[in-house]
């Protein structure tokens, strides 16, 4: 068995024939592990997300979600393997609006067209502290809220990777603590593996490793690291940037 | 899926229930239609006047082209004959016991208020008619009648027949009566004078062992195809010709029809489907990037449409029945079914209907279909996804081609002129739409370019919003345009094209007519004696005979053989009182084998005055006639004219239809004969067509039935898009904006959209009736009524505002905060 989770390969993502949002990217995502992926926006995080998901079909290069390769399957197959192996919070409109809580939450298995287990539900519901609005619809709740029936969304299936795209962007910082910490606790206690794009340097350290993207490219990375050590590094890729210097890709 | 598909339904109730209107009226026409049709296969008439013979040989009534087989015929207006000698080979059928021939032809019989028959004496055992009271007619001046005629035995009674105005002797009575079709018996030798058809006869009817249908099946077999053969509920269709072409226009028309309502409702209800779908792109993105495959977005949406179509049948095939059986009633009432035909109920159309209607919900889900498993589930994420498709350059291109075509098309009908000029205007219209829905979101930005100046320093505020947003929201815009323009153009080219011809007939027939005088009867006909007494009173200058009817040019068009009808007038020469418009040649030598031709019929058969043309007359005998005049009025008289006696020969009742007569006096001319009516200058007017009435309502129901559709539409279309700006809408109301600043930023969208409309469809409205006008009367210019252009108007900007501003007013209800918050 592999001992990453995802591992992408040289992968290279270009819209039309002039924009390289990723140009050759080459990382292992350990199993259990918390990465935050941080860049100045339009660096490609979203676009990584994607193909390491396989939400997005990479221009080239290779990506595997354990030991699954995804460049020869369709997608139906890339559908079934996200079922199994990925959950999803995205920074806006997760939900169905005309969907209540539960419904929403529930919505994989009944697209699975597998049995939810009620006991794992509500412990998760009540993890992500919902315990008491199961059956009130997206519009009732606050974005702190939703975002967090997302990631019971996104837990519910016991996925071996979460992926989350901005989660806490439109969270003040209180919820959005919370909302990280529910991600942080998901690596400590269960060991799934949580890949997490921010522009939070706050966020980002909840995270066992950053990765920092520029222009398509990974450039730096920190493990283990406060907020203000990758507030500095930010920065750091900021002058960089300017400076024209950013090229040697970093894993 | 399904489930998921229904529990997300909230919100898309509308669009929802929007499909099931459109799906609910399209089952209900297709089953109505299904009703007609099989009425029309399965068409049975009760056999009256061959009530004992259970099988009837009578002659085909309708023309095939012998080419092309799968073809429907044209039916013949005038019933067929059949050889007498016919009557040995179906006497030698096995199991044909008797074999009795049938002359039957119209008469005329003063206060009778039905057909009157006239028949040889010897066929009454076909009905069978009994004598009730006296004896059976001996000489050539006795006659026995109906009983429900109400004469009385030794009574003496005038009979309008071919050869003239004779007075009988009444010497029985027979019954039983009949409902549709009195008789009246002749000696067998008198009705072979009135029947005028040596050798011939109307049809036999056969006697012999067993049920009917094994009879009919072995008269047939030994007969061929060169008759038809009748039994059981069928026989009453060999009573009356009109019955066969009711039959046949029955089953066309309902054809036809079935295709338009599939083809419309595909259309709308493929609008109304794509329209949810897109309403729903982050929602079905969202899905698929939690788990859902292409294939159960698919199947969400597929089942959810065949849902909604299977709920559309339930009270749809009802409904569907109701309106078949009123519609029957209606071709019943106008005269193009006879009476006595039964509208046929049964579950095979219905079945029929049912599975063309789920086939149609499954026709137009297909591209909403398609497009929703096409969503990739990374489109959940992002803002920017509403208006994210740019215009393509490809539409414009394919929207400027149309328009070029379109145009082009109307300049080429102008050049060639005739029927080919008049014909084209339906494909000029559907080029002109074509290019202005492509086009229609250049134009909502044009007529926001155009608009804006004015509409800015009318309303600062409301005004400004409005036309940003219509040059910004182009595409939404345009799909509410689309559909208007649809409506506007299609109603006012189908309005303008029947008032433009109907104008033209109307003005033809009274510049046409020249006579003091027009005798007209309410029997069959007039007679020959009363335009030869016409002709001796004093005052008067000149009589002249016509005889309405049809017949079928057999042409070339576009390198294929067709039988078309044409619509043909029987006049004595020198004709006085009447007008055809001669262009060349003259009427004068309209005599033996001739013909002269309007100016569209000659354009037609591509013929010139002293050339040949092929044509079947009434009775469906061909015939080869030399052209010697052509003549313009041909919308008022029709257009092929035939010498008097050519027509008369060929018609069931061989009198005149009308008389026209120059000079004299109203009471004399009234005088002349029983049962005549005297129409002076003022109320002749067009010679009333009823088979063009007919075709104009045919017209204005197709025409209803498709804007029922498109009203369908443009209400979802409008009510959607309007739904789906609440945020928007809340956001405005958020910055300082009041509920009459957005509601007038509405109106003025409103405005903007339906001004579009109407302008859009009258530019395409115009060069299509103007090929239509040009080809028919010569005259560019249509016959335009300014009420009804200013209804259609009114209709269409009503429409845009009363969609757009209902749902508006809605949602404005609201509390712009919650509404924020989505
Ligand atoms: N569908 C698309 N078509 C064309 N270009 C795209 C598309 N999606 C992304 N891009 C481009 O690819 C590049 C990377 O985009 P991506 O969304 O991955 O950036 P990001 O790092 O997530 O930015 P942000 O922080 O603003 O979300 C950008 O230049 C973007 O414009
Ligand atoms: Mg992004």
């Amino acid at each position: 068995m592999a001992t990453h989770a995802v591992r992408l390969n040289a992968v290279t993502k270009t819209y039309g024939k002039h924009v390289h949002a990723l140009r050759g990217v080459t990382v292992e995502l350990p199993r259990g592990g918390f990465t935050a992926v941080m860049g100045p926006s339009g660096s490609g995080k979203s676009t990584f997300l994607h193909c390491a998901a396989g939400l997005d079909t990479p221009t080239s290069g290779t990506v595997h979600i354990g030991d699954t390769e995804l460049s020869r399957m369709n997608e139906t197959q890339l559908t079934e393997l996200r079922r199994e192996k990925a959950g999803f919070v995205f920074q806006a409109f997760n939900l169905i609006p005309s969907l209540t809580v539960t419904e929403n939450v529930l919505l994989p298995f009944r697209l699975a067209r597998r049995r939810p287990e009620h006991a794992w539900l509500a412990e998760v519901i009540e993890r992500v502290g919902l315990g008491g609005r199961t059956e009130h619809r997206p519009s009732q709740l606050s974005g702190g809220q939703q975002q967090r029936v997302a990631i019971a969304r996104a837990l519910v299936t016991r996925p071996e990777v979460v992926f989350a795209d901005e989660p806490t962007g439109a969270l003040d910082t209180q919820t959005a603590a919370e909302v990280l910490g529910l991600l942080r606790q998901v690596v400590n206690s269960t060991g799934q593996t949580v890949v997490m794009v921010t522009h939070d340097p706050v966020a980002a350290s909840y995270a066992d490793r950053v990765l920092f993207l520029a222009e398509g490219v990974l450039v730096d990375e920190v493990y283990a690291a406060n907020a203000q050590t990758i507030a500095h590094r930010m920065t750091m890729l900021g002058r960089a940037r300017l400076a024209g210097t950013v090229g040697a890709a970093a894993c | 899926m399904l489930r998921l598909a229904f529990a997300t339904s909230r919100g898309r109730l509308l669009s929802l229930a929007s499909s099931f209107v459109a799906l609910l009226f399209a089952v209900a026409l297709i089953a109505s239609c299904g009703l007609l049709m099989e009425s029309g296969l399965r068409a049975h008439l009760p056999a009256e006047r061959y009530g004992a013979a259970p099988v009837v040989v009578a002659g085909v009534q309708e023309v095939t082209l012998r080419s092309k087989e799968a073809e429907l015929g044209q039916s013949l207006p005038e019933p067929v004959a059949i050889p007498a000698t016919l009557a040995k080979k179906i006497a030698q059928v096995p199991g044909v016991t008797e074999v009795v021939p049938e002359v039957g032809f119209p008469v005329g019989l003063t206060g009778a208020d039905r057909r009157v028959v006239g028949r040889s004496w010897q066929s009454a055992r076909l009905t069978p008619y009994t004598l009730t009271k006296g004896r059976a007619p001996a000489t050539a001046g006795e006659i026995v009648v109906d009983v429900t005629l109400g004469r009385k035995v030794g009574q003496k009674v005038r009979v309008a027949g071919r050869d003239g105005l004779r007075d009988y002797t009444v010497t029985g009575i027979a019954g039983p009566g009949l409902a549709r079709q009195a008789s009246v018996f002749f000696t067998e030798q008198r009705a072979a004078e009135l029947f005028a058809r040596p050798g011939k006869v109307s049809a036999f009817g056969v006697f012999g062992e067993g049920e009917g249908e094994g009879l009919a099946e072995r008269v047939e077999q030994a007969l061929g195809d060169k008759v038809t053969v009748y039994a059981g509920d069928q026989r009453g269709l060999a009573e009356d010709t009109s019955a066969q072409g009711g039959r046949q226009m029955l089953i066309m028309l309902s054809a036809s029809l079935v295709g338009v309502i599939v083809m419309v409702a595909v259309l709308v209800i493929a609008g109304t489907f794509g329209l949810s779908v897109r309403q729903r792109d982050r929602e079905i993105a969202l899905l698929r990037a939690v788990g859902a495959t292409p294939r159960q977005v698919r199947a969400m949406i597929g089942r959810e449409a065949l849902v909604i179509g299977i709920a559309a049948l339930v009270p749809g095939l009802p409904l569907g029945v109701a309106l078949g059986t009123w519609l029957f009633g209606q071709f019943v009432a106008r005269g193009m079914v006879p009476e006595g035909f039964a509208a046929a109920v049964s579950p095979l159309p219905l079945l029929a209907a049912a599975g063309i209607g789920l086939l149609t919900a499954w026709l137009a889900a297909l591209g909403a279909v398609r497009r929703a498993a096409r969503i990739k589930p990374t489109e959940a994420l992002g803002e920017a996804m509403a208006e994210r498709r740019e215009l393509g350059r490809g539409r414009m291109i394919s929207g400027l081609v149309f328009l070029v075509l379109g145009a082009a098309a109307s300049a080429a009908s102008m050049a060639a002129a005739g029927e080919t000029a008049a014909m084209s205007a339906s494909a000029i219209v559907l080029l002109l739409i074509t290019a202005a829905i492509l086009l229609s979101p250049w134009l909502v930005r044009l007529a926001a370019l155009l608009a804006s100046g004015v509409i800015g320093r009318t309303s600062p505020v409301s005004g400004y919003l409005a036309t940003a947003n219509t040059r910004t929201a182009a595409k939404r815009l345009a799909s509410v345009a689309g559909p208007l323009i649809l409506m506007f153009a299609f109603t006012a080219t189908t309005l303008f094209a029947q008032s433009t011809i109907g104008d033209a007939t109307t003005r033809q027939a009274l510049e046409g007519n020249r006579a003091d005088y027009i005798l007209q009867s309410t029997g069959p006909g007039l007679p020959p004696d009363v335009a030869q007494a016409a002709r001796g009173l004093s005052g008067v200058t000149g009589v002249t005979q016509t005889i309405g009817t049809e017949v079928i040019a057999d042409t070339v068009e576009l390198g294929d053989p067709t039988l078309k009808p044409m619509g043909a007038l029987g006049l004595t020469v020198p004709a006085h009182g009447i007008d055809l418009g001669v262009t060349s040649g003259s009427l004068e030598r309209l005599r033996g084998d001739t013909v002269a031709l309007s100016t569209l019929a000659a354009s037609s058969f591509d013929a010139e005055v002293g050339g040949k043309v092929r044509l079947l007359l009434g009775d469906g005998t061909p015939v080869t006639l030399t052209v010697v005049a052509v003549y313009e009025r041909g919308l008022g008289f029709g257009d092929v004219a035939l010498p008097y006696t050519l027509a008369r020969d060929h018609s069931a009742a061989g009198m005149a239809g009308r008389v026209y007569v120059t000079g004299g006096e109203k009471e004399r001319l009234a005088a002349l004969a029983p049962g005549l009516t005297v129409l002076d200058r003022a109320e002749a007017g067009a010679a009333v067509n009823a088979a063009q009435e007919f075709s104009d309502w045919v017209n204005l129901l197709v025409m209803g039935l498709i804007i029922v559709f498109i009203v369908i539409s443009v209400v979802n279309t409008l009510v959607t898009a309007t739904g789906g700006r609440v945020r928007e809408f809340a956001l405005l109301r958020l910055v300082g904006g009041t509920r009459r600043q957005v509601r007038g930023m509405v109106r003025w969208e409103a405005l903007l959209v339906g001004g579009l409309a109407v302008i859009a469809g009258t530019l395409i409205t115009a060069p299509t009736l103007m090929a239509l006008s040009y080809g028919l009367t010569g005259s560019p210019l249509p016959h335009v009524p300014s009420l009804t252009y200013a209804a259609i108007v009114v209709a269409t900007m009503g429409l845009a505002y009363a969609a757009t501003l209902t749902p508006a007013w809605k949602v404005l209800l609201g509390r712009p905060a919650e509404q924020i918050r989505g």
